[in-house]
């Protein structure tokens, strides 16, 4: 019998087969690149977005994040991120739970399921956003994010007395976010910067929150001070518009500029009379005083002065006080100029938006420690210098 | 083998490899696409991180003029239509001032950015010196900031940076909070 030679047809039809199933394989290798060209796409949109969220989630008062799902957007259909705030237990290790502390976790998902984890690292009691003083009797008022009243602290300035039970708050103010806040001796009334509205707003001496007030153009409300004497104006620093209002009898008056203009005007003080009003001005680095009736001093600077946020002034208006984030300048309030003294700032004292500094009637200055959530007086020398940094009170959390 | 199984296997042998070459064209154009895209976009997200950073330093801006930046329009710089997006920054290695501008150029499909005389005086022409200036990322759609109201944000300043790119979706996007505008 003649052999034959070559492939049966059944032989070649499983030859076939296997160089399908070959084929098919690399075909498949060429879909899962692409795929994780895809997946790697999402995870940097995803990266970007998250790095967005978390820096909007920074400057939100951590007691005011919102745990949940949350989405990115209308041109980022099927990215969402959920948000979770949590306590880290003992963070540091010292055997005691950090209680001032919460972990912000942002989970992010991609249209196609994929999942990134980002965590940040939050205080609970930051920060402070201003003070004044409130006489006779050398008590203080303040606001602080998260809480939705002013505080009032009224354990006198005996240095070292910490005890946190001597801070009571106002009534709720309608709204919930008080920003700087100024005192009327004569009627007993607080008058709050009201974040919520671009506005500000009264709280009379029964406790009775007023409806808020604005300038007639938009504004972005910052510092707020008036005199201790008759409490008739209202000094206000406007971040919008770069300018200072005073508010008097119901009336908003803008102030005309300074020849050289303001750049941030964050913090205002006001001496016992109402005859200087004092601005910091965060990005020329200087104190300005406006006379009223008169006119602006020339920018009083140092060199060694950096975007001063705190600021306050002697009732008799002779010295003015500026912080930075390092030190308290001080200058003597006549024609503009330098300063002639300066003080470092304890270590554990640090200033920050917008101006949580006051002088009480004894001439002692209150500053806000604006990260540590505690309230400090500090000494002024003879030689003025700012030697003596004492705490009068903490929140108890922190140091 | 028959003249008909020859027929037969030489069809199905026909059949099978035209499948596979049309699959491996797909595939191969398909690679490609995927490969050009993914690297479009990986330059977007390049740039934008580019852009983020330096805006995350930014001291001041000088174009546009903040006041009508500040109003949340979104500015879309671009050659011979608006001014490049220009601002002053830190820069913590050279402990100094730096001005950088960005702009788009439809022509180009660019996003350049450029460095300025330190000294550069938006009202004053000739201190608006370029001294280097360089192709950040091609292929570009369109480039735009919009400023985000502090009032959303507790009072903190943030810039949005959108970059949209041919054949490029979604736009890669992000929110920096900056020193200052």
């Amino acid at each position: 019998m003649k052999k034959r030679r070559g492939l049966t047809f059944l032989e070649l039809l499983l030859a076939m087969m296997i160089a399908f199933l070959a084929v098919s394989f690399l075909m498949g290798l060429f879909v899962s690149g692409a795929r994780a060209g895809v997946r790697s796409r999402e995870i940097s949109t995803a990266n970007l977005l998250a790095q967005g969220a978390m820096e909007r989630l920074l400057v939100v008062p951590v007691e005011q994040i919102q745990a949940g799902v949350h989405q990115f957007g209308v041109n980022y259909p099927g990215f969402t991120y959920t948000l979770d705030v949590t306590d880290p237990g003992d963070f540091d290790g010292d055997g005691n739970d950090d209680e001032d502390l919460k972990v912000v976790t942002m989970t992010v998902t991609t249209p196609i399921d994929n999942f990134l984890t980002f965590t940040a690292l939050r205080r609970k009691t930051e920060p402070y956003m201003g003070a004044c003083a409130k006489g006779p009797d050398d008590h203080m008022v303040f606001s602080a994010s998260g809480e939705n009243s002013p505080l009032e602290w009224s354990c006198g300035t005996t240095f070292g007395d910490c005890d946190s039970g001597c801070v009571t708050p106002l009534p709720p103010m309608p709204g919930g976010q008080p920003g700087d806040v100024a005192f009327v001796p004569t009627t007993g009334d607080v008058w709050v910067v009201d974040q919520g509205s671009a506005g500000i707003r009264r709280c009379d001496s029964s406790g009775v929150w007023w409806p808020a007030v604005k300038p007639p153009i938009a504004s972005e409300p910052c510092g707020l001070a008036t005199d201790t004497k008759t409490g008739d104006v209202l000094w206000m620093t406007d971040l919008a518009n770069k300018c200072l209002w005073s508010y008097a009898g119901g009336v908003w008056t803008q102030m005309p500029a300074p020849a050289v203009p303001l750049t941030r005007p964050q913090g205002v003080a006001v001496n016992e009379d109402g005859t200087q009003v004092w601005v910091s001005d965060k990005d020329s680095n200087s104190l300005r005083c406006y006379r009223p009736g008169i006119g602006w001093d020339a920018p009083y600077t140092d060199p060694g002065l950096r975007e001063p946020e705190g600021v306050a002034v002697t009732p008799d208006g002779q010295w003015a006080f500026a912080a930075d984030a390092t030190k308290v300048f001080v200058f003597p309030a006549s024609g503009g100029g330098g300063a002639v003294g300066s003080g470092t700032i304890d270590g554990k004292a640090q200033t920050d938006y917008p101006a949580g500094m006051c002088v009480s009637a004894d001439g002692t200055i209150l500053y806000l420690n604006t990260r540590r959530g505690s309230v400090w007086g500090v000494d002024i020398s003879s030689d003025l210098e700012c030697v003596d940094w004492e705490c009068l009170w903490w929140t108890g959390e922190g140091y | 083998m028959t003249l008909l199984e020859l027929a037969m296997a030489s069809g199905v042998l026909a059949l099978f490899l035209g499948m596979v070459a049309h699959a491996v064209v797909l595939a191969y154009r398909s690679q490609a696409e995927s490969s050009r895209e993914s690297a479009e976009y990986r330059r977007a997200v390049n740039s934008m991180e580019w852009i983020g950073r330096e805006l995350r330093m930014c001291e001041y801006l000088y174009s546009p003029v903040p006041a009508s930046f500040m109003t949340g329009t979104v500015y879309r710089p671009e050659v011979g239509v608006a001014a490049p997006f220009i601002f002053r920054r830190y820069n913590a290695a050279t402990d100094k001032l730096v001005v950088v501008g960005y702009t788009y150029d439809p022509a180009q499909e660019t996003v350049i950015r450029a460095v300025y005389d330190p000294g550069y005086d938006p009202a004053n022409a000739g201190t608006q010196t370029v001294l280097a200036s360089r192709v950040l990322t091609e292929n570009a759609k369109q480039l735009e900031f919009t400023w985000i109201d502090p009032t959303t944000t507790y009072g903190s300043q943030l810039v949005r940076a959108r970059l949209e790119m041919n054949d490029v979706q979604p736009a890669p996007e992000m929110e920096v909070k900056v020193k200052k505008l």
